[in-house]
């Protein structure tokens, strides 16, 4: 059906639905749009093929308008039913693909956050290095105004943090007592998120915790990202004790040898 | 409150039956005239479905009301060939190959609740629910009754 055609079809049908109003003339709307949506014509096209079709009505002898400007109304409702049903789709194509997209920039993200673990664990004081860099990471990856990360196991108790001051980019690491105020303020639960750093035995190493984040609430993705970045923090700080002398771990390997 | 409606699906004759009586239950519970033209157009997907899949089916509606919102249900039934991928059926359109988003998913995105049982061999019951947006009478009566309700506690 091209639009010549689309015109004849829809002015009859409307003028059948004009002269006997009822649930079959909406019906036949419905069709016409659909088959519109199908035969790739724009909605541009279907709303000039109604208006020459109202037109056409209106000017005829003896018409009723008001009745003529109903049955306009309702017939165009229903035929432009179809262009809805695309637009939701088109709607819903677009999200999946800005899903896509932020899962793509996560996976980048998670790759530098290996390579800087990597080289931070060859550095001098590496361990308090390795703290920092998950706390950054983790708070600009999930866009949260505080991250705090913390080892409580009993190897040398540490904590790191990130914080995000405000609209400018400026981050910063808090001191101990800024840190434990901030996080010692009662969070609402949808502005708090915690995961905890395993080892590869189950054994709690410490805890990685985001505070506040920058727009709206935390999701489940923003959940699942954080249990995520643990996994691999825990990883980062197990290997690394593994490999620092004078550490339980070390001490441990050690002895078993 | 109205009772369940249903109507045998057979022919497009029956389709146009069942447009029209969701359109009256829809104007029965307050639904606008474009909300009702959206069940209407979902139905009509559904009705489509089950004359070109299964010959025959019926398709039942009803009327919902929960603290105080009202809504409709449609449950769509046949015994047909059944759909052997439903997640895709009804999730593939139009980012799909060359899909434009009409038929099962259309009606999906029409809707606020949709579901799809299914095997193969076994027929099809699609159930969808759409509720009635409030208006700005019903949330101040909303108000007034939930203090009224905390005065009398």
């Amino acid at each position: 059906m091209n639009t010549i055609e689309l015109k004849a079809t829809y002015g009859t049908a409307f003028h059948n639905h004009v002269v006997g109003p009822g649930e079959g003339g909406l019906r036949a709307a419905y069709e016409l749009g659909r088959e519109a949506v199908g035969r790739g014509l724009s909605l541009l096209d279907l709303a000039e093929v109604h208006h020459e079709a109202l037109w056409s009505e209106i000017c005829l002898e003896n018409a009723d308008v008001e009745a003529v400007l109903r049955a306009g109304g309702e017939f165009f409702l229903e035929s432009l039913s179809a262009y809805e049903m695309v637009r939701r789709g088109f709607e819903e194509a677009n999200q999946t693909a800005l899903l896509q997209r932020s899962r793509l920039d996560m996976l980048r993200q998670l790759s530098d956050f290996l390579a800087d673990t990597s080289l931070a664990s060859d550095s001098v004081g590496s361990l308090e290095e390795i703290l920092r860099l998950i706390a950054e990471q983790a708070r600009e990856l999930i866009g949260a105004r505080l991250c705090v990360v913390s080892l409580t196991d009993d190897g040398m108790p540490l904590t790191a943090s990130s914080y995000s001051a405000g609209q400018s980019d400026e981050t910063r690491e808090l001191d101990a007592k800024k840190l434990s105020a901030v996080a010692s303020l009662p969070h609402a639960p949808e502005a708090r998120i915690t995961a905890a750093l395993s080892s590869l035995d189950g054994k709690e190493l410490g805890s990685l915790e985001l505070f506040d984040k920058e727009e709206g609430d935390f999701t489940a993705v923003d959940r699942a990202t954080l249990a995520h970045v643990s996994q691999m923090a825990s990883a980062a700080v197990e290997r690394l004790r593994l490999h620092t002398p004078g550490t339980p771990e070390t001490d441990r390997r050690e002895g078993s040898t | 409150m109205r009772d369940e409606i249903v109507v045998s699906i057979r022919s497009d004759q029956d389709m146009v039956e069942a447009r029209a009586k969701c359109r009256r239950l829809a104007d029965d519970l307050g639904f606008s005239r474009t909300d009702a033209t959206l069940i209407a157009t979902a139905i009509s997907e559904i009705a489509r479905n089950i004359l070109v899949h299964a010959g025959r089916g019926e398709i039942s509606m009803r009327p919902l009301c929960d603290d105080g919102r009202y809504g409709m249900t449609v449950v769509a039934r046949d015994s047909g060939p059944g759909i052997r991928d439903v997640a895709r059926a009804v999730k593939s359109g139009f980012a799909s190959r060359g899909g434009l988003g009409l038929g099962l998913p259309g009606a999906r995105r029409l809707m606020d609740k949709f579901d799809v049982e299914s095997e193969p061999g076994e027929g099809t019951t699609v159930t969808m629910t759409k509720w009635r947006a409030v208006d700005d009478l019903e949330r101040l009566r909303e108000k007034r009754r939930r203090r009224a309700g905390g005065a009398s506690s």
